[in-house]
């Protein structure tokens, strides 16, 4: 899989001149092929036996550091495969300024990486200058959508490119709601004209703690803006589901993912594990699952890819 | 109706405090009452937060124990919440947090103990330096060495102790339970950093730790012998030479210089 190139600063304004024909920029998805989360345990591993992953998707925080290991094993891994960036801080959604530090850090962890992309989370992190440290839901409001639209406008001219946002797992809901949350992720992704990272464990998730259908939410997404999407496990508590990616990824998310590709045409994909992280060799039958199922999804698709 | 600000107010509130404001702003479906489903959040809000400072004082956990950590943890993030975007700096007022707030400041042991362990998380991702070799010292001629000045790497840390910390931490390393030990003897400095990409930690002896603090504060070789005199009398030049010879080892100096402290 070669490289690929980020865009430009891509506003509207400046994707009008930059796009040769009147499409629509986000007709343009990459597939940068099947990656996995990349985490410190496999580090030796990756350098040492060179596996066949085709891209590695990193913590952007975790890499915020001076010098070390952390920094070592980016640079070496980089240099034999492709890096999508994933943030966890930025808190798009939330009501503290954008942090300028945070933002910075970021732009110059990108200058270093090169990255596929660069994403975070639709939701909010933290408040009153306090990091919480967990994806909180936003209210699926007009309010939010402005102020979420506006924040994202401005992380993108900070980081002169569109930035991915993933659909967080939920366990409550607002009584402020005023759509359900695939109408919320569209409203804001086309205004703001950004990309989306289709978390489908999250969607299982919250359809379980919500009562929707997943179907739903796949007819409810913008699918040219899906770019990259994510592959996890839960932990299943009776009554409500909790998103601890610590578990291979199960059957009914495999399911939800031959579905989504179905729909959606190739989208570079990953799996990602936060936790009881196994040996990468199962990781990697793991990928080679969401290979296999990826392939029977476009021979089952209508052709529409 | 809520705004988005007085809203995420009255979740931080629940989640840190235990605030039941948020519960207004619930809608409730099917399934888990609206209390159940913040509690979702205030738990993993205190389970995650606990976890880091589990990862990064592993061994203070383990000779406090699960409980009396957990109950350490709580007390913690209340009076130190978590003001950096990235987890990897919550921890770093625990070891002050030790020292002033009782019942723990009654036992210095955990304090010092916990100030080891966050050197050794400094240490990790710390600046990277290139350190000299002993080729370097061939090159600086012999009028010079009165006036030679050191820098040191800048993961380089010494930890002043009265416990024998770092025997604690191994025997913690080793075995699930341990006799909290008795003072040193003598107060002891414990230097951490890292060689290459491996983090290091030894107990200096007090002639060592003298000798290096000196130079860490931009004094010169002749200095060092100097101070060195009241353990070694007229081997200090040689003891002084020994020193220098061990921290370019260690891979601990980075640069020589002159009068002026090179930089």
């Amino acid at each position: 899989m070669g490289r690929l190139t980020n865009g430009p600063a891509m506003n509207r304004q400046v994707s009008v001149h930059m796009a040769p024909p009147a499409t629509n920029r986000a007709a343009e998805r990459p597939f940068a092929g099947f990656g996995l989360g990349l985490r410190p345990d496999h580090f030796r591993t990756i350098v040492d036996t060179r596996p066949a992953v085709d891209w590695f998707e990193i913590i952007s925080e975790n890499f915020m550091v001076a010098g070390g290991k952390p920094l070592y094993y980016l640079d070496r891994i980089r240099e034999e495969y492709p890096i999508a960036m994933h943030g966890v801080s930025l808190s798009i959604g939330g009501s503290d300024p954008l942090d300028a530090g945070y933002l910075g850090a970021l732009k110059a962890l990108a200058d270093r990486v090169e990255p596929l992309w660069i994403s975070d989370h639709l939701c909010w992190t933290g408040h009153g200058g306090q990091h919480l440290h967990d994806l909180y839901p936003l209210p699926y409001t007009e309010e939010a959508i402005a102020h979420v639209v506006e924040r994202v406008q401005r992380v993108q001219d900070t980081l002169g490119q569109r930035i991915l946002l993933e659909n967080v797992s939920s366990y409550l809901s607002y009584r402020v709601d005023a759509m359900p949350e695939w109408e919320f992720l569209r409203a804001v992704v086309e205004r703001a004209d950004c990309l989306v990272l289709l978390d489908i464990n999250n969607i299982h998730v919250s359809a379980i703690n919500h009562g929707f259908a997943p179907g739903d939410y796949l007819d409810g997404i913008p699918p040219k803006r899906v770019w990259q999407i994510h592959l996890a496990g839960h932990t299943d508590y009776g009554d409500y589901v909790i998103d601890t990616h610590d578990q291979p990824v199960p059957a009914p998310v495999w399911d939800l993912y031959e579905s989504t590709i179905q729909r959606l045409g190739p989208v570079s994909t990953m799996i990602e594990r936060d936790d009881n992280i196994p040996p990468l060799d199962s990781l990697l039958e793991e990928l080679d699952t969401a290979r296999t199922i990826a392939a029977r999804a476009l021979e089952t698709a209508n052709g529409d890819t | 109706m809520a705004t988005l600000e007085q809203l995420q107010r009255d979740f931080w509130a629940a989640v840190t405090q235990g605030d039941s404001a948020l519960r207004d702003h619930v809608t409730t479906t099917p399934g888990p009452d609206p209390e159940d489903r913040i509690a979702i959040y205030a738990n993993a809000y205190t389970a995650r937060l606990t976890q880091a400072l589990t990862t990064d004082y592993k061994r203070l956990a383990a000779l406090m124990g699960d409980h009396l950590f957990a109950d350490l943890a709580r007390a913690y993030m209340a009076r130190h919440p978590s003001t950096h975007p990235s987890l990897r700096y919550f921890g770093r007022s625990l070891p002050g947090f030790l020292e002033r707030t009782r019942p723990w400041a009654d036992e210095p042991t955990l304090a010092e103990l916990a100030r080891f362990e966050w050197a050794l998380v400094e240490a990790f991702d710390a600046p990277d330096a290139d350190p000299v070799t002993v080729d370097a010292m061939a090159d600086v001629p012999a009028s010079d060495w009165p006036g030679l000045t050191l820098r040191f790497h800048p993961t380089m840390q010494i930890v002043a102790v009265t416990y024998p910390v770092v025997a604690l931490w191994r025997a913690l390393d080793e075995h699930d339970t341990v006799e909290k030990p008795d003072p040193l003897d003598h107060p002891a400095r414990v230097l951490v950093w890292r060689h290459g990409l491996t983090t290091r930690f030894r107990t200096m002896d007090t002639d060592e730790a003298v000798g290096l603090s000196a130079m860490t504060e931009g004094a010169p070789f002749a200095e060092l012998c100097e101070a060195l005199t009241e353990w070694h009398g007229p081997q200090a030049a040689a003891r002084a030479a020994i020193l220098l010879k061990t921290w370019i080892g260690d891979g601990l100096i980075t640069a020589v210089g002159g009068r002026e402290p090179p930089c």
